[in-house]
C-alpha cells in the first residue's frame, strides 16, 4: 500500500498539471454548488468531455475535485439566502440562514466550511484505509437494512418541530405523501399524478427544495415588508474560534461516521447522509431547542455528513464498480471513456490511478478550506446589498437554474408550487425540516419495506430480526425514546408562566 | 380569531384531502403478483396517519378557538401593515414572470420583473434600481449561454428569433 502511495505521489509531483487541475476543479465545483439548480452532477457531467484531453489519472482528479467542491459550495447560498445550491445543502439552510439573519453569516459559513473539511478528510481517510471491508459491509445491506436506515431518519420528524409533536408529524407525513407521487417503483402503476404525464417521474426534488426554501423566503420577506427583523444591519465575517468549533466535535465525529457509511451504500447519497446526520445531531444535542434558530450543531452536522459521504460514495465505485451516488454514476462515464472498468480489480491493476484519486481528494479538501475561507468572506458581503434588488434576483436565479437543469418548464412549475407549499408550512407553524426529511427518505422507506417483505415471505418479524436491520431499528427506538424523554424533561424543567409578566420575562431575558 | 379560523379550515381541508387520497389509493389497480405489498400499501399508511394527525390538530385548533372566543382579538394581529397587499403583489409578479418567460423569453421578462419587483419594497436609490435589472440580466444570460452552454427560455415568435440572434 505504501509503495502504491509513493508511486502515485511521485506521478503527481512529476505532473504539475495534476495540481492545476485540482485547484481548477475545486473552484469550479464550489461555483456549481453555490448556484441554485446547478448541482455537482451538472458540474461533473460538463467536464467529462474535457477529460479526453488528459490522462485517466488527471481526468479523475478533475472530476473528484468538482465533486468535493460542489458538495461544500451548496452551503454558501443556503446560508446566505436560504437557497440551497444543491440538494445536499438543503439541511444546512435550516440553521445556517437563521444564523446569517442574526448577523453571523461569516460564522455560519466558517462552521460549514470547517465541518465540510473535517467530514471530507474523514471520508477520504476511510476511503484510503478501509475501502474493501466497508464495501463488503455495504453489500450486506439489503432492503431490510435500507428500510431500518430510513426509519432511523424518519423517527426524527416528530421531535424536530420543536413546539408541537403533532405538527412535526403532519409536516413529515406531508413529505412522505408527496414522495408517493409518480410511478410505483415495484408495479409500475401511476399514483397520484391525476392524469399529468409530467408527474410520472415523481416530483423534481431540486425544484421542490428550491421552491420551499428560496421562493417561500423571498415571498415571506417581501410580504413582511421593511421590518426590523428582516434588516440584516450587521454582517459579520468573523469566523468561529477554535473553542467554538471544538464545541461541536461530538457532532462532527458522529456525522462524519454516519455520512461515510451512508455514502458507501449504493443508491443513497450525500442528501440522505446530511438529513440523517441532522436528525441524529438534533436527537443527541444538549440544546435541541436551538435547532432551527441558528444552532452551530445544526450547521456542522449536515455539512460534515454530506462531505464525508463524498469519500464514502467513492468506496463502492472504486472497490466494487457500483456507484454510491448520482455523481459517482456520472463519474463512471469518465472512467469508461478511458477504457477503465471500475471494480475489484481496479485497485490491483490501476493502483496509481486509485491512490492518485485518494491523494487528490485529500488535497481538494484542504484546498476547499483555502478557497472557502476567501469565498466565505466575500460572499457574506453580498448580504449588505439591498433586499429589494437581491430578493427578485434570487427568484430569477432559481427559475433559471431549475429550468436549465433539464430544459423543462414543468420543473419551474414544481418550484412555484413548492414555493407556495413552503409559505403554507411556515404560516401554519409546520416544520420544513420534517417535511424535507419525509420527502427524502419516503421513497427509500417504501421500496425497501415492500421489497423486504417480499424477500421475508411477508413476515415482518423476519424482516426486522436481521442483525443490521434489527440493530438499526433498536437504535431508532432508543434514540426516539431518548429524544422524547429529553423533550419531556426540558418542558418540565421550564417553570410554566403564571402571569403575563412571567411569560414575557421568560421569552425576553433582557 | 381569523388566524384560528383559518387554522381550523386548513386542517379540516387536509383531513378531508387525506381521506380522499386514502380512497384514491384504495382504488389503484391491483397486481396479483404483489397482492400483499401492492401500490396502495404505503400511501394508505401515510394518508391514514396524516388524516388522524390533521384531525387531532383540527380538534386542538377548535378547542383553542373556543377558549379564545371570550377574548377580543384584533383582526390580522401580528401582520405588518400592507402585508397582504405586498404578498399579493410579489406573488402576482412571480407568476407573471413565469408566464412572461415562456412568452417573451428570458431577457425581456427578467428585466421587466426585476424593475417591477424593486418597487414593491421601499428603496431610495433610483439609479441602482434602474441599472441593476439590465446589468444582472445580461451577466446571467452571458454566464448561462456562453460559460456554461446551458439553455435559457427563449419565448415565442419574434422573441424566439431575437433570442436566437443574441445567445
Amino acid at each position: 500500500m505504501l509503495d502504491a502511495f509513493a508511486s502515485a505521489a511521485g506521478y503527481m509531483l512529476g505532473n504539475p498539471m495534476c495540481f492545476v487541475l485540482i485547484v481548477f476543479s475545486v473552484a469550479w465545483g464550489i461555483m456549481f454548488g453555490s448556484i441554485p439548480g446547478l448541482t455537482g452532477i451538472v458540474g461533473v457531467a460538463l467536464l467529462i468531455p474535457f477529460t479526453f484531453a488528459f490522462d485517466p489519472i488527471e481526468g479523475m482528479l478533475l472530476l473528484g475535485g468538482v465533486y468535493v467542491g460542489s458538495t461544500f459550495g451548496g452551503s454558501i447560498s443556503a446560508i446566505l439566502f436560504n437557497t440551497p445550491g444543491s440538494p445536499e445543502a438543503a439541511c444546512t439552510s435550516l440553521d445556517g440562514y437563521p444564523m446569517a439573519k442574526r448577523g453571523e453569516a461569516g460564522k455560519a459559513l466558517g462552521i460549514a466550511l470547517a465541518a465540510s473539511a473535517v467530514g471530507g478528510i474523514f471520508g477520504t481517510l476511510v476511503l484510503m484505509f478501509a475501502a474493501p471491508p466497508l464495501a463488503r459491509l455495504a453489500l450486506e445491506f439489503g432492503p431490510a437494512e435500507y428500510f431500518a436506515l430510513a426509519v432511523l431518519g424518519i423517527t426524527a420528524i416528530a421531535s424536530i418541530g420543536g413546539g408541537s409533536l403533532v405538527k412535526g408529524l403532519i409536516a413529515g407525513l406531508l413529505g412522505l405523501a408527496v414522495a408517493t407521487v409518480g410511478l410505483d417503483p415495484l408495479t409500475g402503476i401511476a399514483r397520484f399524478n391525476f392524469g399529468n404525464p409530467m408527474l410520472l417521474t415523481g416530483v423534481s426534488f431540486i425544484g421542490a427544495i428550491i421552491g420551499i426554501f428560496a421562493l417561500a423566503e423571498v415571498i415571506q420577506r417581501f410580504a413582511d415588508g421593511p421590518t426590523e427583523a428582516n434588516a440584516m444591519t450587521e454582517v459579520s465575517t468573523k469566523l468561529p474560534s477554535l473553542a467554538e468549533f471544538l464545541a461541536t466535535k461530538a457532532t462532527l465525529l458522529r456525522s462524519s461516521v454516519i455520512g461515510t457509511i451512508i455514502g458507501a451504500l449504493p443508491g443513497v447519497g450525500a442528501t440522505t447522509a446530511a438529513f440523517i446526520s441532522y436528525s441524529e445531531a438534533f436527537r443527541w444535542s444538549k440544546h435541541p431547542e436551538l435547532f432551527g434558530k441558528g444552532s452551530p450543531e445544526g450547521i456542522a452536522a449536515p455539512e460534515s455528513g454530506n462531505n464525508s459521504a463524498v469519500g464514502g460514495s467513492m468506496i463502492p465505485l472504486l472497490a466494487l464498480g457500483i456507484p454510491g451516488s448520482a455523481t459517482t454514476a456520472v463519474m463512471i462515464g469518465g472512467l469508461t471513456i478511458h477504457g477503465i472498468v471500475p471494480g475489484p480489480m481496479l485497485m490491483q491493476n490501476n493502483s496509481d490511478l486509485v491512490y492518485s484519486v485518494f491523494i487528490g481528494m485529500m488535497l481538494a479538501n484542504i484546498l476547499m478550506l483555502v478557497f472557502g475561507l476567501r469565498a466565505a468572506r466575500v460572499f457574506a458581503l453580498v448580504l449588505r446589498a439591498p433586499y429589494p434588488l437581491v430578493g427578485p434576483a434570487i427568484v430569477v436565479l432559481c427559475m433559471t437554474g431549475v429550468f436549465a437543469l433539464n430544459n423543462n418548464v414543468f420543473d419551474v412549475v414544481i418550484m412555484l408550487t413548492f414555493g407556495a407549499v413552503g409559505f403554507f408550512l411556515k404560516s401554519f407553524g409546520l416544520p420544513v425540516a420534517s417535511f424535507i426529511i419525509g420527502l427524502v427518505l419516503g421513497p427509500i422507506a417504501e421500496v425497501s419495506l415492500r421489497q423486504g417483505l417480499i424477500l421475508a415471505d411477508y413476515d415482518l418479524m423476519t424482516l426486522v430480526s436481521r442483525p443490521i436491520a434489527g440493530t438499526l431499528l433498536a437504535l431508532s427506538a432508543l434514540s426516539l425514546a431518548y429524544g422524547l424523554w429529553g423533550q419531556f424533561r426540558a418542558r418540565n424543567a421550564t417553570p410554566k408562566p403564571v402571569t403575563e409578566t412571567d411569560a414575557k420575562a421568560q421569552t425576553d431575558p433582557a | 380569531m381569523i388566524s384560528k379560523l383559518s387554522e381550523i379550515i386548513v386542517f379540516l381541508g387536509l383531513t378531508l384531502a387525506s381521506i380522499a387520497l386514502w380512497f384514491n389509493a384504495d382504488a389503484l389497480p391491483t397486481s396479483k403478483r404483489y397482492a400483499q405489498v401492492d401500490s396502495d400499501l404505503w400511501p394508505k399508511i401515510v394518508f391514514g396517519a396524516l388524516a388522524i394527525c390533521c384531525a387531532i390538530q383540527m380538534i386542538k385548533a377548535v378547542s383553542k378557538a373556543l377558549k379564545a372566543q371570550a377574548e377580543t382579538e384584533a383582526t390580522g394581529a401580528g401582520k405588518a401593515q400592507g402585508y397582504y397587499l405586498r404578498l399579493g403583489l410579489i406573488s402576482a409578479l412571480v407568476l407573471g414572470y413565469f408566464f412572461a418567460l415562456n412568452q417573451i423569453g428570458f431577457l425581456f421578462a427578467t428585466v421587466i420583473f426585476l424593475w417591477a419587483a424593486a418597487w414593491v419594497l421601499p428603496y431610495r436609490n433610483l439609479l441602482a434600481k434602474l441599472l441593476f435589472a439590465p446589468l444582472f440580466t445580461v451577466m446571467l444570460a452571458l454566464f448561462f449561454s456562453y460559460a456554461l452552454s446551458l439553455p435559457l427560455p427563449r419565448g415565442e415568435g419574434i422573441f424566439y428569433d431575437l433570442s436566437q440572434a443574441l445567445f
